[in-house]
């Protein structure tokens, strides 16, 4: 099963952490960054996919990655908004417009794991 | 796909650095180039040695007159380099008027912090959280680009007509943040054409947001404190600002519309608007928050308008029916109907507060001590014989350069003040001068640091700077010369 991490920084890395608890999964993570916690820190994941997922480019990389399952883990940090007034509705709203396609996507929030 | 230009959109304080290095003199080339501590030590460490200099330097000059100048040029820089957040700057300001004794009693430079007009925007936030609370603002969104079918250049006008409407009663910055993911989503059903297509509507959101922000004085902070500095020499009120914001709002919205498609031209005609017609039907009825919100808002904005004539009716106190009273009923009975929770409330950036009653202070204190009048004699002195449209030209263009650079709400904070007493010096209204000030500090899209809902629509890293330079400077030269011209013949004729 080939699962899709949108977002490589704490929370991502926290994410793939998780997941890597079983090894049969195969793990690709999307972020814009050279070296994200997940590959810097922890090389946590197979793959590294240097892109900046947005709903404009999500099926296109949904497309080329052919995941069975998409998690966002995002955080208001990660988009570097979180200083910004209204940053976190803006991200928030950016991440629940990438739910609406045809592959399954679980948002993964920053309060659960323990990031807040 | 890749960010646009080789930009990073998530590094946007390396940026920040960059975009000064790029359209600036050598001189902040030289700064950019600094250690990062050092550069916040000069920003800091400047203007409180300018307000020392300033101080004790023999000018022949009143002492009142000189200790408010030093105040109002440590205050202006620390605004401009941001040495200090805004908000503390603003704290400054009482601080300092009252320590050179141009306010004998603090509480004479703690007044401007409860002007009326505070409260106005007070209760227009408060509103705007009930807004984005049940997501009255999405369903309007949804409803208007849905009823604009799918050709492009109407779709390009819908997403810039809600994003004026939405802008005029909640905030920029949220209209944008909630507009930015719709637009994205609305732009992925092209084939063809989207990166362009995205760029066309996230610089009409942007701009959209900014001109519908001019409408109303709760609409955007510079209003508020344009709106009270003139309530203080004249009578001004809800309905005055309107009279010109929103006729000036919605020219400006035409054309920026037209400029906008010519300057970024796409090969695409139609777009799929279905997805949004969907999510309009998914939304179902308005539900019980939609109503309550709704049933508080529409008669607040009847009152804001015609209170005065209403009251009349009712011989209700010509006080209660005054703007900033309605909306702080409105906020009242938002909590009081559970529509909104104190929670809901922390959201409100309650530090715009504190710059507009500080921009008062500061308005206040210059006037008091005779430094407006200085400087206004100084400034009348070098304009001469000059027509006063050429001024307001000038201030149009001034009041734009700063607001890119720093906030809109201290620029007209700083502006305004002193050409209240440009205007008297001149012997003009000085609405003429105030209102351009005002409304031209609004259009300040050139660069990404100009305002918060820029720095959301850059971080999409959809749009490059180049985009945001080209599609600005296309609208803001004929947008500053309309204001201008709408403030010359409003007032000129006494419409306003």
């Amino acid at each position: 099963m080939k699962v899709l991490v949108v977002g490589g920084g704490k929370l991502g890395s926290m994410v793939i952490r998780q997941l890597r608890k079983n090894p049969r999964l195969e793990i690709v993570v999307a972020d814009p960054h050279r070296n994200p916690c997940a590959v810097a820190e922890d090389r946590l994941c197979d793959f590294h996919l240097r892109v900046h997922v947005t709903p404009l480019n999500f099926k296109e990389v949904v497309d080329r990655v052919k995941p069975d399952l998409v998690v966002l883990a995002r955080t208001t940090e990660d988009w570097e908004q979180s200083d910004v007034p209204m940053g976190a509705q803006y991200v928030a709203g950016m991440e629940r417009e990438l739910t609406k396609g045809d592959v399954p996507v679980l948002p993964v929030s920053e309060q659960v794991m323990g990031l807040h | 796909m890749q960010p646009r230009d080789g930009q990073k959109p998530f590094s946007r304080f390396a940026w920040l650095g960059r975009e000064i290095n790029e359209i600036s003199p050598t001189f902040f080339k030289f700064f950019s180039k600094l250690p990062g501590t050092i550069q916040r030590s000069i920003k800091v460490t400047l203007p409180f040695a300018m307000l020392a200099i300033i101080t004790v330097l023999p000018l022949d000059l009143d002492s009142k007159v000189q200790h408010a100048l030093a105040t109002f040029v440590c205050v202006s820089l620390l605004w401009t380099l941001g040495g200090l957040p805004l908000p503390v700057t603003a704290l400054l300001v009482p601080v300092l008027l009252t320590f050179y004794g141009i306010f004998p009693h603090p509480a004479d430079a703690l007044v401007p912090f409860a002007d009326p007009v505070v409260y106005l925007l007070m209760g227009g936030l408060i509103l705007a959280a009930a807004f984005q609370k049940h997501g009255v603002d999405k369903r309007l969104a949804y409803y208007v680009v849905s009823r604009f079918g799918g050709d492009i250049p109407k779709v390009l006008l819908a997403f810039m007509l809600v994003a004026a409407l939405l802008s005029m009663w909640i905030s920029n910055t949220a209209t944008v943040a909630l507009l930015i993911p719709v637009v994205l989503g609305v732009a992925a059903r092209v084939q063809e054409d989207k990166g362009r297509l995205s760029v066309l509507f996230l610089i009409g959101i942007g701009i959209g947001s900014a001109l519908g922000g001019m409408a109303t004085v709760t609409g955007s902070a510079p209003n508020a404190v344009a709106s009270a500095l003139i309530a203080q020499r004249t009578t001004w009120s809800f309905v005055d600002w309107m009279k010109i914001g929103l006729p000036t709002s919605m020219m400006l919205l035409a054309t920026s519309w037209y400029v906008l498609q010519r300057t970024f031209p796409v090969t695409s005609r139609r777009l799929d608007t279905d997805p949004i017609r969907d999510e309009l039907k998914r939304m179902g009825p308005l539900t019980q928050g939609e109503k309550k919100t709704l049933a508080i808002f529409l008669p607040t904005v009847a009152l804001w308008i015609g209170g005065a004539s209403i009251g009349g009716l009712f011989g209700l106190e010509p006080g209660f029916m005054s703007a900033t009273i309605v909306a702080l009923t409105a906020a009242v009975l938002l909590f009081l109907s559970r529509t909104l929770e104190w929670q809901d409330a922390r959201s409100i950036s309650w530090d715009i507060f504190l710059i507009i009653g500080a921009g008062l202070a500061l308005g206040r204190g210059l006037q008091v001590s005779g430094a407006a009048e200085w400087m206004a004699a100084m400034i009348a002195g070098a304009t001469g014989e000059l027509h006063i449209l050429i001024v307001m030209v000038v201030v149009a263009f001034v009041s734009v350069l700063l607001s890119n650079f720093m906030s809109n709400t201290a620029t007209a904070a700083i502006l305004a003040p002193v050409l209240i007493s440009v205007a008297d010096a001149m012997g003009v209204d000085l609405k003429f001068l105030v209102l351009v000030c005002g409304l031209s500090v609004s259009l300040s899209f050139v660069t990404p640091i100009g305002t918060p809902p820029f720095t959301l629509i850059f971080s999409t890293g959809m749009v490059s700077r180049k985009d945001l330079a080209r599609g600005g400077l296309m609208v803001t030269v004929p947008a500053a010369l309309i204001v201008v011209l709408m403030v010359f013949l409003m007032v000129g004729f006494g419409a306003v």
